[in-house]
């Protein structure tokens, strides 16, 4: 079986966030950018996979400047085969991102392609599921657990109130959701390893997409300002004479 | 006769609080039996001290007014600040004569400039604050320690606090450009200048550091300041044995001397603990090595530091003195390394009672430190003995915890026969049975046996000298 896994570059999750002066995004220029958090979740469980001798081979798929390939490199210092690299200076919305990973889907005949169900960026949650509409593939999303079963995957799903078991036919994708495993430490002697796993670098022009956006980012703001003061109560019976009587809680 | 004499001394105490509260304005003090509860703890808890008085001045005219009364009527003056040392030098003792003295309210930020790279603060600021304050102005104080977010900048000097900016930066003398204390008389020793070298013979405010609210109270601080800090890299790496650290921590100061910031020892043992108490924390290479170092560059400007991180550990597996390695890729893996390290003290807690040792050695003789320590404890299984800290500085934090099997009887007797060959190996090896933690109330002992009677004549003499009536934090460091 062959494993396709798509990851995106983004903001690292404990960054402060700062916006743009003129709204039109945020900071990014110094800011420390890692993998984002899902689809290292992915990429963990494809390198199980292939571990438990199910997945023959793991590629990493990303897009956007030269620097993804510092994205790349991580994943397959945690033990991916192989990367990558759709070059583009554009901002790309979710359909073109997944018309792009469709030609390299088909490209490589990969039989499962795993996604994070969504970047912490910008939060869309969609590229997966388009993914498998243009593919006209199975789709299992939110996976907390994925297990394989002769040509079918049994993909169970955090779902209201309980659990849900799906078993999608391969190819299909899945997109994965926080609690399917826990991404490993990449250790120095596999970073250094890393180095000379190849990276296929492919310009966006040279595939030949139709990638109009549809979509235009208007402005970015950020939250307002929290207001209030802290006040340091003294001692507990200060607190409860606040609950009772400020607030009205007891 | 003797019970006669207690409760006239007791009537008198009782008399001169009055005094005193009558002399002073009534919002500098309390007697709230909750609030004075709250501050008759230290940070382990195990120390519970008795009192009648809080005050709480707000400036340096409040702490004058307080302390020449106090001076006058003989009243003993125990100073707090966060209470987060772990000697009870903070605790007043049980007889409850001693009135205590918070300068929690004495928080504010006086002054920050920028080009001059100074921060003057009133000393009840949280260690938070100034770093905070630092920060919004592009600026970096150095000083790093778990509590600061309780502990105060004025406690901090009191006891001339450690941590792990140490290897850097050095001790909090190193970043106290001056001073304002109010001495045991009520007047005010200052040696905040606005000048950087002043050579007009010694600096008093050496005086005051580490001395532990035993010499005056310290009530306004001026602080070094330094670049705010780019670009940070860290890694943890496992070796064999501590031989190997030690030469490791020679190649990472061969190749990075000026970046070091940090270099903490852990080990299976310490990593053990972390996996039972906090599995939340995935755990670098499954725990199956010896020893682990975490260490950490840091830059003012942005450099590579991961390229210099790597190139260090390189150098450490060719020689095979390193065995593994991880590098974080990303900020939560960042901290959570860290946190392997840092919850250490509360795993250790959680576990249950143990025997702590903040010594330090110089770092070559760590190697026979632990060889010998470890042969006799040997009755004590190697799971229940924890070395761990500030290798670089030489700083080992070397805990013993309570086997489950063991009775607390058969615990705390063995806890001074332990203590005392603890203390007398590291003397013998050129050590300090207190690294960074102080003397306080829990250490007098060690002090008097371990300390040159040169030293010790000289400090009983400054303490006489500026304290005649003996009423600043009077039983702390001194007899």
């Amino acid at each position: 079986m062959k494993v396709l896994v798509a990851v995106k570059r983004v903001i690292d999750y404990n960054v402060k966030i700062r916006i743009k002066q003129d709204n039109s995004g945020v900071e990014t220029d110094n800011v420390k950018m890692s993998m984002n958090p899902f689809d290292e979740i992915a990429v963990e469980e494809a390198i199980r996979l292939k571990e438990k001798n199910i997945a023959e081979e793991v590629i990493v798929i990303s897009i956007g400047t030269d620097n993804v390939q510092e994205t790349i490199r991580s994943a397959l210092a945690m033990g991916a085969d192989r990367g990558i690299l759709v070059k583009t200076e554009k901002e790309l919305e979710p359909l073109n991102i997944a018309k792009i990973i469709k030609y390299f889907v088909e490209k490589e005949k990969s039989d499962l392609t795993i996604l994070g169900k969504q970047a912490i960026d910008d939060d869309f949650n969609q590229t997966g599921q388009m993914l498998a509409g243009l593919l006209q593939y199975p789709q299992a999303t939110f996976a907390s657990k994925v297990i394989k079963e002769n040509g079918s995957l049994l993909v169970t799903r955090e779902v209201d109130g309980g659990l849900e078991t799906l078993k999608v036919k391969l190819p299909c994708i899945v997109t994965t959701d926080l609690r399917l495993n826990e991404p490993r430490y990449a250790s120095l002697p596999n970073i250094m390893k890393a180095k000379s796993k190849a990276i296929d670098i492919f310009q966006l022009q040279e595939l030949n997409l139709d990638l109009e956006n549809r979509l235009e980012l208007l402005e970015v703001k950020g939250p307002p300002e929290r207001g209030g003061t802290v006040k340091m109560l003294e001692g507990h019976s200060d607190l409860i004479n606040v609950l009772k009587n400020k607030e009205g809680i007891l | 006769m003797i019970d006669y004499k207690k409760h006239l001394l007791r009537k008198l105490m009782l008399k001169n609080i009055k005094i005193l509260k009558e002399k002073l304005n009534k919002n500098l003090w309390t007697e709230n039996n909750e609030i004075l509860d709250s501050h008759l703890y230290d940070q382990r808890g195990n120390i519970k001290g008795k009192t009648s008085l809080l005050l709480l001045p707000q400036n340096t005219a409040d702490v004058v007014e307080i302390v020449k009364v106090c001076d006058q009527y003989k009243i003993p003056i125990v100073p707090q600040g966060g209470r987060t040392g772990l000697c009870g030098g903070t605790i007043p003792n049980k007889n409850g004569k001693e009135i205590l003295l918070s300068t929690e309210k004495m928080n504010n930020i006086l002054e920050i400039s920028k080009d001059n790279f100074y921060m003057i603060a009133q000393s009840g600021c949280s260690l938070c604050d100034i770093k905070n304050k630092a920060l919004e102005n592009n600026r970096f104080f150095p000083l790093t320690l778990p509590s600061e977010t309780a502990c105060t900048i004025g406690g901090n000097i009191s006891t001339n606090a450690g941590g792990s900016a140490v290897l850097k930066y050095g001790m909090t003398k190193e970043v106290v450009e001056g001073l304002e204390v109010v001495l045991p008389n009520g007047e005010i020793l200052n040696s905040i200048k606005n000048i950087e070298k002043d050579n007009r013979g010694f600096d008093p405010k050496y005086l005051h550091i580490g001395s532990e609210g035993t010499l005056g109270i310290i009530t306004k601080v001026k602080l070094r300041l330094f670049p705010e800090i780019k670009k940070k890299a860290m890694a943890i790496v496992a070796l064999d044995s501590i031989e190997d650290i030690i030469n490791f921590l020679n190649i990472t100061k061969n190749q990075c001397y000026e970046y070091l910031s940090a270099f903490e020892i852990n080990s299976r043992i310490g990593l053990n603990l972390i996996k039972k108490y906090y599995n939340n924390i995935p755990i670098p290479f499954n725990n199956k090595y010896n020893w682990y170092i975490i260490f950490e560059l840091s830059s003012y400007d942005n450099l590579d530091l991961d390229l210099k991180i790597k190139n260090i550990i390189s150098k450490g597996l060719n020689n095979k003195i390193v065995s593994d390695a991880v590098v974080p890729q990303n900020l939560n893996q960042y901290n959570n390394i860290w946190k392997t390290r840092e919850l250490l003290s509360e795993a250790q807690k959680i576990k249950g009672k143990s025997i702590k040792h903040d010594i330090s050695i110089p770092i070559n003789k760590i190697p026979i430190f632990l060889n010998k320590a470890n042969k006799f404890l040997s009755a004590f299984h190697e799971d229940n003995i924890l070395a761990f800290g500030h290798l670089a500085d030489g700083n080992l934090h070397y805990n013993i915890s309570k086997p489950e099997e063991m009775s607390d009887t058969l615990f705390n007797k063995l806890h001074k026969q332990i203590n005392s060959n603890i203390f007398d190996l590291v003397n013998d090896l050129g050590g300090s049975f207190s690294a960074e933690h102080g003397i306080g109330l829990i250490k007098k002992k060690e002090f008097k046996k371990y300390t040159s009677k040169e030293e010790l004549i000289i400090k009983n003499n400054f303490k006489k000298l500026l304290d005649p009536n003996n009423i600043m934090n009077p039983g702390k460091v001194y007899n």
